[in-house]
């Protein structure tokens, strides 16, 4: 039977790597929050990211720092260079939103550190899609009509361009708008029949109510 | 997306995050670097795992238990230890990347190249100073030392190592390492290890057989270049970086070398003045 100290230490030390892992989610951090949606995008135009993190791009002398320590290319489009520790670090970040979206996982952590966590252990991919939905939101120009796609998107399943013109009475130049900022939250994807909601969405439809 | 805090503290919680996540503060990654490893071991190392609730988180992340502990493959515990070993590699400026050059004329040229100013941009990232940002495995090798010190003699560990340090490379002309086993040879000899004891220690600090992790193919499969290995030890020092390089002989057609580089060689040197 272990003894008392070595449960005290071990909760200990779970909690710590709970917690660091919590850390390193998108949700949490500015740094892996850039670096994953450069991933969700493939490429990221230039002009869109010196926009949304001002305080990474614009400065020449961080974004070369941050170029060099995480191996990113700022060109006309920003990307993961490939093989380099950016890259690797944000497939590890996806595997932190998988095992924190396992319930089995969390409830046996909820188990052990049921009084730092009293209401749980987050799902920290639900709680990714959260933030996007809320920093899509709060965008000045195009985030409530890009809201209001998403919505229309979510409740037909699938839309085209057209579609969307006619159901929301909008411009085509506004829905290429809305669509582009959806994309780059990774909200939406697009195939060969239309946009379709991203699969996180699909699973938590009942945040964009909360919105 | 609403951020109150500065670039800096994100950075330094980044760091933080990763640091908590090295074999050095954290004993579930520990235990997830020492895989694979017979129950009683580890048992004895990890008395926690006899607690059933923390049995059932490590089950939850990739771990199985039997007569030996293991990861399963594809696992987030498999997905830790990577992350570790990047880690390591990213924070003692020694990540490896390949990419292609192009050099006019000659065309593209594949080259192996290393990340080799992380730390310096880091510490203009987070505003430390260079020499306060943690370097997990710089503290992983002052520990490994420390522990096998302890057991098999400081003599012996840090002779074999100095011993290692001294060497620029080594080179085979075929796979099976023969200049390594000649080192291993010599180095016990001068330590004065029995053959079975420098086996043992080789294996825990400086390479195990069977356990190099392939890392990259240069040329194609149709056209091989040579391949690039990670040799790991049982302790994860891995101070062994294998590439093979192709080339022709006129008389036996197309033959290959094999040269073994030392990795984080600063670090380890100063894991060893430490405990000197």
């Amino acid at each position: 039977m272990a003894g008392e100290h070595v449960k005290s230490e071990l909760t200990k030390q779970l909690s710590n790597f709970v917690n660091a892992l919590i850390a390193l989610a998108p949700s949490r951090n500015y740094v892996t929050q850039l670096l994953y949606l450069i991933k969700i995008n493939g490429t990221i135009d230039y002009r869109i990211l010196e926009d949304a993190y001002p305080d990474i791009v614009k400065d020449e002398y961080v974004r070369e720092s941050f170029a060099k320590a995480f191996g990113v290319s700022f060109k006309d489009k920003v990307f993961l260079e490939p093989g380099k520790y950016g890259e690797f670090l944000v497939d590890f970040l996806g595997r932190v939103l998988q095992l924190f979206e396992d319930v089995e996982f969390r409830s046996k952590v909820n188990s052990l550190l049921k009084d730092e966590y009293p209401e749980g252990v987050p799902n920290l991919a639900q709680e990714w899609l959260e933030v996007r939905l809320k920093g899509l939101s709060s965008e000045r120009t195009y985030g409530k009509m890009a809201l209001n796609v998403l919505r229309e998107i979510v409740r037909v399943g699938r839309a085209k361009t057209e579609d969307l013109e006619k159901s929301l009475n909008m411009g085509r130049g506004d829905v290429i708008e809305a669509t582009n900022l959806l994309r780059l939250y990774g909200l939406i994807k697009e195939d060969p029949y239309g946009f379709i909601p991203s699969e996180s969405l699909k699973k938590y439809q009942h945040l964009l109510e909360g919105i | 997306m609403g951020e109150e805090k500065s670039l800096k503290d994100h950075v330094i919680n980044l760091i933080n995050a990763l640091i908590n996540l090295s074999p050095s503060r954290n004993i579930i990654s520990q235990l997830i670097l020492l895989t694979p490893e017979d129950q009683v071991t580890m048992s004895h190392s990890f008395p926690e795992i006899n607690i059933p609730d923390f049995r059932e988180v490590l089950k939850a992340m990739g771990i199985k238990f039997g007569e030996k502990i293991e990861y399963l493959k594809d696992s987030f515990a498999e997905a830790v230890a990577r992350l570790v070993h990047k880690t390591f590699d990213w924070l003692d400026n020694e990540y490896i990347y390949f990419s292609y050059d192009y050099f006019g004329q000659h065309g593209f040229f594949e080259s192996r190249k290393k990340m080799d100013d992380v730390r310096s941009q880091l510490a203009k990232l987070s505003g430390l100073h260079i020499n306060l940002i943690p370097n997990p495995y710089l503290e992983w090798a002052k520990l490994v030392i420390r522990k096998l010190s302890h057991k098999y003699g400081k003599d012996k560990i840090i002779g074999l190592m100095k011993g290692l340090l001294s060497q620029s490379s080594f080179k085979d002309r075929d796979y099976r390492g023969k200049s390594l086993q000649n080192f291993a040879e010599k180095m016990g000899m001068e330590i004065g290890a029995t053959p079975a004891e420098i086996k043992e220690i080789y294996e825990l600090v400086v390479c195990m057989e069977d356990a190099s992790e392939h890392i990259y193919r240069k040329g194609s499969s149709r056209y091989p270049q040579g391949d690039v290995w990670i040799e790991h030890s049982k302790y994860h020092l891995d101070p062994l970086l294998c590439e093979s390089l192709r080339y022709l002989i006129s008389y036996t057609g197309w033959v290959f070398d094999y040269v073994y580089e030392l990795r984080h060689k600063e670090s380890l040197k100063s894991a060893l003045e430490v405990e000197v």
